[in-house]
């Protein structure tokens, strides 16, 4: 299993996988289950936030850590052939803590902790050039091509304050009183121009901090030999590593009640309540994203002076201006790519999630041998989120506000019958008949508005004329109902079978398709150190070999089978596009260039497994491993089709995709006799994917991708599929006459972000109340895209182009031909790509060697791969009966952690671990992601 | 847990458990939670229909959101590659600039929107055929010539014959271009029929180019054939057509706009100013050098200085960057942007004649021009005042030593069209007409060209590279690759 965060920020959602994709279409996460309750983990970026590169929390976030009693993942398709159709990509089964028979007791435990987090890896920055083209200082330039900063005079910058004089452009007055005029440009005679200062300004920390939070939480539980209760509550406050606008806060609530009411009914009920408040910042490829602005200011340039007041050349005055390097003055309404630091004080995204789960349990034993259960459960949030630009934001120069409305509902009910037997000592079993309904609900209300008439209003959606208000609404209901039967046999206390069947409609099938689809699955597992040779051993202290197959269900997204008409709308890569919604425009429609399917059937997972458990030395060691092998069929593509047929994409049961994979699992106790105590544990595994079939299509390009992350058949899931320099028949680039590579014209595979191999050692050393534990983890042959690196070569802030390279003997050649001669010093570096060195300048890194220009997709794919130290915890429990008898306590543990503590990669951007597009299906990509963290993390525990 | 339902319950596992239920409570729990019709839970509106979109339209409203994407499509990153690379417009950073060094690759390029919108122009016709309207088919068929036309000028041989009908051709094959152009001419012909008709659907609700006027749609497709027929070297059908075409600037068809960003702004505007801001620009670019060198110039009857004004601007995006005027010119927020133009009608007319020898009639037509540009009129705008002179042109003006022959050519009829060609590029500012023409004039005869220098290497961008969409899905795209340095089979 992988679980990836997309972000730093506070909440950031999580990617999860397990044992590989299995679908393309929709939601390729886990299914979650709380106490038998399916509960939403939507990740959902929508509205103007997805364009906005806003990171959007993951809703499993949501439940209360301290509630779990316990995990269980079910990773196979025979394991989740119980819970249907959304159980392809796995389960995550969870069960919250609940009140114990504590003969009347009341047990109270508190914890609480506090967290410091950083940032762990920014990408590398340079500070020799100086903001400017060509060797030049050039004011509010977009580069950082300009002059070598050390051979500055040093001293104030000469401003042009005489109104007169040529270049003069008015004045921004910032809050401490000082001023900022125009400065002169570099020329041949003088690169430097007005620019005499040899200030430099570390971007890599204009807006970050160090963020922390406190977590307490609070549990109360006790019972008898009929009832029982536990109630909790915990407060989550977090200031994220961003200084402003970036915070997290979660408060949850739960009661959990039970009580044996009769020999033969049971009741119970589990509620609990979340609310959850946070802001993020943007990022990504976004105008406002905070990285963006920040890691392509010149480094020159001081991004702290961010806001004040612009005074134009005739002496009008203009407030709040918004004062960045490509708008040094603060002109106004002339951005261009923010200030990070105006930014993260004037633009707002919050979300306020309310969410109520809950679940009633009636359980009836009308015979000893039979039980009844009857379990139905909610779970309904909203999420109000806003989102507010303000005017003078680079993308939005006259200001937007936004907000949306988001509602999901789910309910969910089963009723199931378990009969238990055992005809004699050797063979006993179990069957169980079930039904289950299952029904979601999801809305969403947007409003948003431009132009904002009075930039300093409050939320108000009335802040703006009709014409810039558009609102939209999205409906969905998906409903499900099946049958369902499990039947166990035990034999010989040895062998154990179960087979399972699930009978399941679902209303997003086609209409014109079957309404309802049957998965099987079987398991036996043989527990073979109770044949008699073995039981006795002193060697292998148990053994048991696992065999399974099942078939599983991925339904269709809804709504798929109909071909729509909406309103038109053009978009175009660079431009906000047009919208029929103008009045100028008289509301045209078009049809939808999605073509619908009435065939619709949902896709089908077939996996089987091997594998076997092994202990020995009376359970010193362990070891367990699992082979398996599945295969997605129908899986559904929305196949792209040639633009020509006047569809872009059809919906429909088109690929296959298979996995397979090798988990293996060992730990050791080292010292069993010692109080000193030493425990290892080790897992490894591996997943290779592939893409069997894609209906006849070439290639398959995932939405979301930077890196042109696609489906080929025969291809591992995702690959690049972009381009590099131009190849002659053997392989080799073919050089221009200056001895450079030139751009390619078509895509090849050049890249596969899925890892060869993952594995993790954890250690844990233990004194009697002290113990310490560490856990490393690696992620091995992983390719990365790393966009952000191409784009800043070109900008010119990038680490490697603020090298000076001195031309060797007989001089050297450029991009453009010239030749530099031998000795000179220029910016950039040196490589030899075949024909001999070449220099590496502004030409080349505007021209092919820019992640901007289609010439090479290749260049800028990295190694991934990483080993971390992913946890290490210090803990030190008191609970001697001295001290329980002193403090009336039954046990203090104190905890101090630190996470995320040491990376070691060869990639040369942030953690190869986040991701700019969240948890979707296109991995490996960086543009601009926000960094991630690490964490010092100290708790107490007091337990009453 | 409001809306559920407990009337219904109860499937088929009922029966085998009924038996065994000997608690009332039992009963009770199951009445609540069991369901007794599970296929009338799919009974409901949210699931037997899509409640988020609707699954038909009328041809009026299809009408006018196709007119939407053929406006969309006159605005686009095509449109500004073909200014780039016909050298009006410069590249100055991130992709754009790479774009003006020429390096593209297929992944570059796509043809969505362009056949998207072409079939929406043809399903106009299939729904007027239905209802049996030839006004509307007309218009569509006016629309769907204008799409295909551009698709063919920028990539050559395309799909046409075959497209738009994904079931019985899921992968269309791809036409030779001459074939294209003459069934385009067809088409037209079609549409000028359709628009003929005594009677039609009115739709002047939402027609926001023309209002419904079935004449100007008429003009339009005239225009368009005469376009057309100038690429092919069809010099004479060229002149009957325009004779026919666009009479005035009142039919220039223009799309409107409005100053809400992401609906109705100017693309140009929204991508010059707001999405895109610096990362082109005319520093570099010939436009500006040419209009230069038609300002205080020995050409006494022409002063660019107003247009010159109208288009450029310095200093927007940065100090000294000679920009898009976004702030009071052409590409200001609100700016109409043209499709089809009166201007373009009348160049076409003087290029057409000049190059049949005709040059009383060819200097007519481009008198006509220039006196639409005196009055200061341009795609829907005015100049300014300042600097604003074209006064008639005589034939002695093209003399070798005439005021009008910058170049000093050698006969009257190639020094006429090179004035035509330079006011055809100055005047296509921003529509990929002006890459057609750099293309076009290597081969027409008499060979007139500009002296436009490439921005970088030797070889010339000739055409667009089939999108890598379009490689991935139709096995029927041209093998090998043609680059985009490989010349499109009319201008061959």
């Amino acid at each position: 299993m992988v679980i990836t965060k997309s972000g730093g920020d506070p909440g950031a959602g999580a990617y999860i996988q397990i044992r590989g994709q299995n679908t393309i279409n929709g939601n390729a996460q886990p299914l979650f289950i709380v106490d038998g309750i399916p509960v939403s983990n939507s990740n959902i970026n929508d509205g103007s936030a997805a364009g906005n590169a806003i990171v959007q929390q993951s809703r499993i976030n949501d439940i209360n850590p301290e509630d779990i009693e316990s995990m269980e993942v079910l990773k196979g398709a025979s394991a989740a052939a119980l819970w249907g159709t959304r159980a392809a990509n796995g389960v995550i089964v969870i069960t919250t803590k609940k009140g114990k028979d504590s003969k009347g007791k009341v047990n109270i435990s508190f914890k609480s902790a506090v967290s410091f987090d950083k940032v762990n890896k920014m990408p590398p920055l340079q500070t020799t050039y100086g903001q400017g083209n060509n060797g030049r200082f050039i004011q509010g330039n977009k580069y950082s091509y300009g002059d070598l900063i050390a051979d500055r005079t040093g001293g104030p910058d000469t401003y042009i304050t005489d109104p007169t004089a040529s270049g003069y452009q008015g004045y921004v007055t910032f809050p401490d009183g000082t001023k900022r005029y125009a400065i002169a440009s570099g020329t041949a005679a003088n690169p430097h121009g007005g620019k005499n200062s040899k200030d430099i300004y570390d971007h890599a920390s204009d807006v970050f901090q160090t963020g922390h939070y406190t977590d307490n939480a609070l549990n109360i539980s006790g019972g008898n030999a009929r009832s029982n209760f536990a109630i909790s509550y915990s407060n989550l406050s977090q200031d994220g590593i961003i200084k402003a606008f970036s915070n997290y806060q979660r408060n949850t609530a739960r009661v959990n009640v039970g009580s044996q009411f009769t020999e033969w009914f049971r009741a119970s009920a589990n509620v609990a309540y979340t609310k959850v408040g946070s802001s993020r910042v943007q990022q990504g490829d976004n105008l406002d994203g905070i990285l963006l602005g920040g890691t392509r200011t010149p480094p020159d340039f001081n991004n702290q002076y961010y806001t004040g007041t612009y005074t134009n050349e005739s002496g009008q005055v203009f407030n709040d201006a918004h004062v960045s390097y490509r708008n040094p003055l603060g002109i106004d309404q002339n951005t261009i790519y923010s200030n990070p630091v105006w930014n993260i004080n004037n633009n707002r995204n919050t979300s306020d999630v309310d969410r109520i789960t809950g679940n009633v349990e009636l359980n009836i034993t009308p015979k000893s041998w039979l039980s009844i259960t009857g379990r139905t459960g909610i779970d309904n949030y909203t999420d109000a989120r806003l989102e507010r630009f303000a005017r003078n934001s680079a993308s939005f120069l006259t200001g937007l506000l936004s907000k949306n409305w988001i509602t999901e509902k789910q309910f969910n009910t089963d009723v199931f019958a378990n009969a238990n037997k055992t005809f004699s000592n050797n063979f006993s079993g179990s069957v169980l008949v079930g039904v289950n309904y299952n029904s979601r609900r999801y809305a969403s209300l947007s409003d948003q508005i431009t132009s904002l008439i009075v930039p300093t209003a409050p939320d108000i959606l009335t802040n703006a004329l009709n014409s810039n208000l558009t609102a939209k609404n999205y409906n969905q209901l998906i409903r499900t109902y099946a049958y369902y039967a499990q039947a166990e046999v035990q034999a010989y206390n040895m062998l154990f079978l179960t087979l399972t069947g699930r009978s399941e409609s679902a209303s997003t099938f086609g209409s014109k398709t079957n309404s309802s689809f049957f998965f099987p699955s079987a398991a036996l597992a043989w527990q073979f150190t109770k044949l008699k040779g073995l039981e006795s051993s002193s060697i292998l202290s148990f053994g048991k070999l696992r065999l399974t197959w099942g078939q599983v269900g991925i339904q269709p997204q809804p709504y798929q089978n109909f071909t729509t008409f909406a309103p038109a709308s053009f978009g175009d890569s660079y431009a906000n596009g047009v919208s029929a919604a103008s009045s100028l425009y008289g509301g045209g429609y078009v049809r939808s260039t999605t073509a619908g399917n009435d065939y619709l059937s949902p896709e089908r997972k077939t996996e089987s497994e091997v594998g076997v458990d092994l202990r020995f030395l009376n359970n010193r060691f362990t070891f367990s491993g699992t082979y398996y092998n599945n295969n997605t069929k129908d899986v559904i593509l929305s196949l792209p089709v040639p633009y020509e047929t006047g569809y872009a994409v059809r919906n429909i049961n088109a690929a296959e995709l298979s996995n397979k994979g090798l988990e293996l699992d060992a730990s050791a106790d080292i010292f069993p006799q010692s109080a000193f105590k030493w425990n290892l544990s080790a897992n490894f595994s591996l997943n290779r994917n592939k893409v069997l079939s894609l209906a006849g299509a070439t290639a398959y390009t995932l939405p979301d991708s930077y890196a042109g992350q696609s489906l080929i058949q025969g291809q591992p899931f995702g690959i690049f599929y972009g381009t590099d320099f131009l190849k002659d028949e053997s392989g080799k680039y073919k050089l221009d006459a200056n001895g450079f590579p030139q751009g390619g014209t078509s895509n090849e595979v050049v890249g596969n972000p899925n890892p060869k191999w993952r594995g993790g050692l954890g250690s844990t050393f233990s004194y009697k109340g002290v113990s310490l534990y560490l856990l490393f983890d690696k992620v091995y042959g992983n390719d990365f895209y790393n966009g952000t690196r191409g784009a800043l070569y070109l900008i010119g802030t990038h680490g490697d182009v603020g090298n000076t390279s001195v031309a060797p003997t007989g001089g050297i050649k450029d991009y453009n031909g010239n030749t530099i001669a031998a000795g000179t010093k220029f910016q950039g570096n040196i490589q030899d790509f075949g024909a001999g060195p070449v220099a590496l300048t502004q030409a080349w890194y505007q021209g092919p060697g820019t992640s901007f220009s289609s010439a090479s997709t290749k260049q800028f794919v990295e190694d991934g791969g990483s080993t971390r130290l992913r946890e290490v915890t210090l803990n030190y429990s008191l609970r001697s009966p001295g001290f329980r008898k002193f403090t009336h306590l039954s046990s203090v543990d104190f905890a101090l952690t630190g996470r995320n503590v040491v990376l070691w990669t060869k990639y040369t951007g942030t953690d190869p671990e986040v991701s700019i597009t969240g948890p979707s299906l296109s991995r490996g990509q960086d543009w601009f992601t926000n960094p991630n963290t690490k964490s010092l993390l100290f708790s107490i525990k007091i337990n009453y | 847990m409001g809306r559920y339902k407990s009337n219904s319950i109860h499937c088929k596992y009922t029966d085998a458990m009924k038996t065994s239920f000997s608690h009332k409570i039992t009963i009770v729990l199951l009445s609540l939670i069991l369901l007794s019709s599970c296929q009338d839970l799919f009974n409901e509106s949210n699931i037997k229909s899509n409640p988020n979109a609707v699954t038909d339209v009328d041809v009026a409203t299809l009408l006018s959101g196709t007119l939407l994407g053929v406006s969309m499509l006159h605005e686009d990153t095509d449109v500004r590659i073909s200014a780039i690379w016909a050298g009006e417009l410069n590249g100055l950073s991130r992709q754009h600039q790479t774009i003006a060094s020429y390096i593209v690759s297929a992944s570059t390029f796509g043809w969505s929107p362009l056949y998207p919108v072409a079939s929406q122009a043809r399903l106009i016709q299939t729904k007027a055929d239905a209802v049996g309207d030839k006004w509307t088919k007309g218009v569509g068929q006016v629309l769907e010539a204008l799409v295909i036309a551009k698709a063919t000028d920028l990539y050559g041989d395309i799909p046409y014959s075959q497209a738009f009908d994904d079931v019985k051709y899921p992968t269309p094959v791809f036409d030779k271009q001459a074939d294209v152009y003459t069934a385009l001419q067809t088409v037209l012909d079609n549409a000028i029929q359709n628009l003929s008709a005594p009677a039609g659907l009115a739709f002047a609700d939402q027609d926001f180019i023309y209002k419904g006027s079935v004449a100007k749609w008429k003009a339009a497709a005239y225009t368009l054939k005469a376009r057309l027929y100038l690429h092919t070297g069809d010099y004479a059908k060229a002149v009957t057509n325009a004779s026919s075409g666009i009479g005035s600037t009142a039919g220039d068809a223009l799309t409107p706009h409005g100053t809400s960003q992401g609906v109705d702004d100017n693309q140009n505007y929204d991508f010059f100013r707001i999405n895109r801001a610096g990362d082109t620009g005319f520093d570099g670019a010939y436009l500006p050098v040419l209009m230069q060198s038609r300002i205080k110039s020995a050409n006494t009857k022409t002063d660019e200085t107003a247009l010159y004004n109208h288009y450029f601007k310095v200093g927007i995006s940065t100090t000294g960057a000679l920009d898009p005027n976004t702030a009071d010119g052409m590409f200001t927020e609100d700016a109409p942007h043209p499709i089809l133009t009166y201007y373009e009608n009348q160049l076409i007319l003087a290029e057409a004649q000049a190059r049949l020898g005709v040059t009383d009639k060819a200097l007519a037509a481009l008198n006509s021009v220039r006196a639409g540009l005196s009055g200061g009129y341009i795609n829907g705008k005015t100049m300014s005042t300042t600097g604003r002179k074209y006064d008639a042109y005589t034939l002695s003006d093209f003399d070798p030593a005439g005021i009008a022959n910058p170049t000093k050519l050698a006969t009257t009829q190639t020094a006429l069209l090179y004035e035509i060609i330079a006011q055809r590029y100055i005047f296509f500012l921003m529509q990929y007409e002006a890459f057609n023409d750099v293309r076009r004039l290597e081969k027409a005869s008499p060979k007139v060209q500009l002296s436009i220098p490439l921005y970088a290497g030797t070889q010339k961008p000739q055409r667009y590279i089939y999108p890598q969409n379009e490689i991935n899905t139709n096995p029927n795209v041209p093998k090998p690759l043609p680059d985009q340095f490989t010349k499109i089979p009319i201008f061959q």
